[in-house]
């Protein structure tokens, strides 16, 4: 199961900030994570949450900021 | 002031720093220091030889051989001949000793060893090797050529980043066995260290040469453009000293670190840096999956672009 503590931690583990990190801040678009580390938290959240997430899925309204990945991981298990 | 003091050698892999570190030393009111005036590595290319398949070896020492003229005396003519235009370029700057620097002198350095031995002072610069590759691809790049010393490296390795791993190994390798055989005639410095505390380092070089520390040369290095020549473009775009470049390898790719780690853990560790994880336990089907969401996620970054356009 994905959490907001574990996109935290591996937001840290992967020399990140998060300090100015809320659960609404955009991660990936504004350049927070750059896209190597942003493709290896998605294979985070599909490890964690036990799911494939299709091509169409893979937008910034699913999994832009820790909200929007938490509710997309809710509505897929 | 005797020979040996009057040259100072300064050394080391191309993108470490040596064009700054030239900059500040050349700013001491008794060093004069070109920009790279390819001197040394021409005298190396004197020594350098082939040997034909029946065992007769081609090349200036063989050839001169055959006219009476032995290896000591060639050696003796080519430190005259390098230390003239040297001294002379002191002369006119009104210093007491010359800083040569070349960055691709390392690739060269047991025959300009063999040549010059304890005849100058080395100062040998060694900057992490993997900050080194990822700046000499961006150079490369940039230059739209490979100098043929790393082309060499190109030609064995379709991967730039590899063969230039492999190339800081081979000279670092070759600043290891300089600096274990001149003993107290050489120094290292790493690049992290002169970056980090720039007038603390000058201090211990300078110490080195027997030089006294100066006031203002970091800043009268930083703002002096009469000594740009054939040197690296890159530390002249520059108007302060700081550790930006530090790490740049870690934004590389996992697989790409890992490739570059088993190349240039064994020489990073010798010079002091931490060693690299070098296992990539992926398998193809997570390579392949990790691919796919890269492209789907630039897709969604360039489509969340147009709609905010």
């Amino acid at each position: 199961m994905i959490t907001k503590a574990k996109i935290l931690e591996f937001i840290i583990e992967n020399g990140g900030s998060t300090d100015r990190v809320e659960d609404d801040t955009p991660l990936f678009s504004s350049s927070l994570l750059d896209s190597f580390t942003m493709v290896s938290l998605i294979m985070v959240i599909e490890s964690e949450a036990d799911i494939t997430i299709p091509p169409e899925d893979i937008t910034l309204d699913n999994l832009d900021s820790i909200n929007a990945i938490l509710a997309y991981c809710e509505k897929s298990t | 002031m005797s020979q040996s003091d009057r040259g100072i050698l300064l050394l080391g892999c191309p993108r470490s720093g040596t064009t700054l570190l030239r900059r500040l030393l050349g700013n001491h009111s008794s060093i004069a220091s070109p920009g790279e005036t390819g001197l040394f590595r021409g005298a190396a290319n004197f020594l350098k030889k082939d040997t034909t398949g029946v065992g007769v070896e081609l090349g200036v020492l063989s050839g001169l051989g055959h006219i009476g003229v032995n290896e000591n005396q060639i050696k003796s003519r080519l430190i005259d001949f390098v230390f003239a235009f040297l001294d002379e370029y002191t002369q006119k700057a009104g210093k007491k000793r010359w800083l040569e620097k070349d960055a691709f002198n390392a690739f060269s350095l047991p025959e300009i060893e063999d040549i010059f031995a304890d005849r100058v002072r080395y100062i040998c610069l060694v900057r992490h090797g993997l900050d080194v590759a990822v700046s000499l691809d961006e150079f490369s790049q940039k230059s739209r050529s490979y100098v043929s010393e790393l082309h060499n490296y190109i030609q064995r390795s379709a991967n730039p980043l590899e063969a230039f791993a492999t190339a800081w190994v081979d000279a670092s390798s070759n600043l290891r066995n300089l600096l274990q055989s001149q003993g107290d005639n050489a120094i290292l410095v790493k690049y992290e260290d002169l970056v980090a505390d720039p007038d603390a380092e000058l201090e211990r070089i300078l110490h080195f040469l027997n030089e006294p520390a100066e006031d203002g040369m970091i800043e009268n290095a930083l703002s002096d453009s009469e000594s740009i020549g054939l040197s690296d473009w890159k530390s002249y775009a520059r108007g302060s000293i700081d550790t930006e470049s530090i790490g740049r390898w870690s934004s590389l790719p996992p697989y790409t670190i890992a490739r570059l780690a088993s190349i240039a853990n064994e020489t990073l560790q010798v010079f002091g840096y931490d060693e690299i994880g070098d296992e990539w336990n992926e398998s193809p089907e997570l390579a392949r999956r990790r691919y796919e969401i890269g492209l789907a996620l630039n897709l969604a970054k360039s489509q969340g672009k147009n709609r905010d356009a």
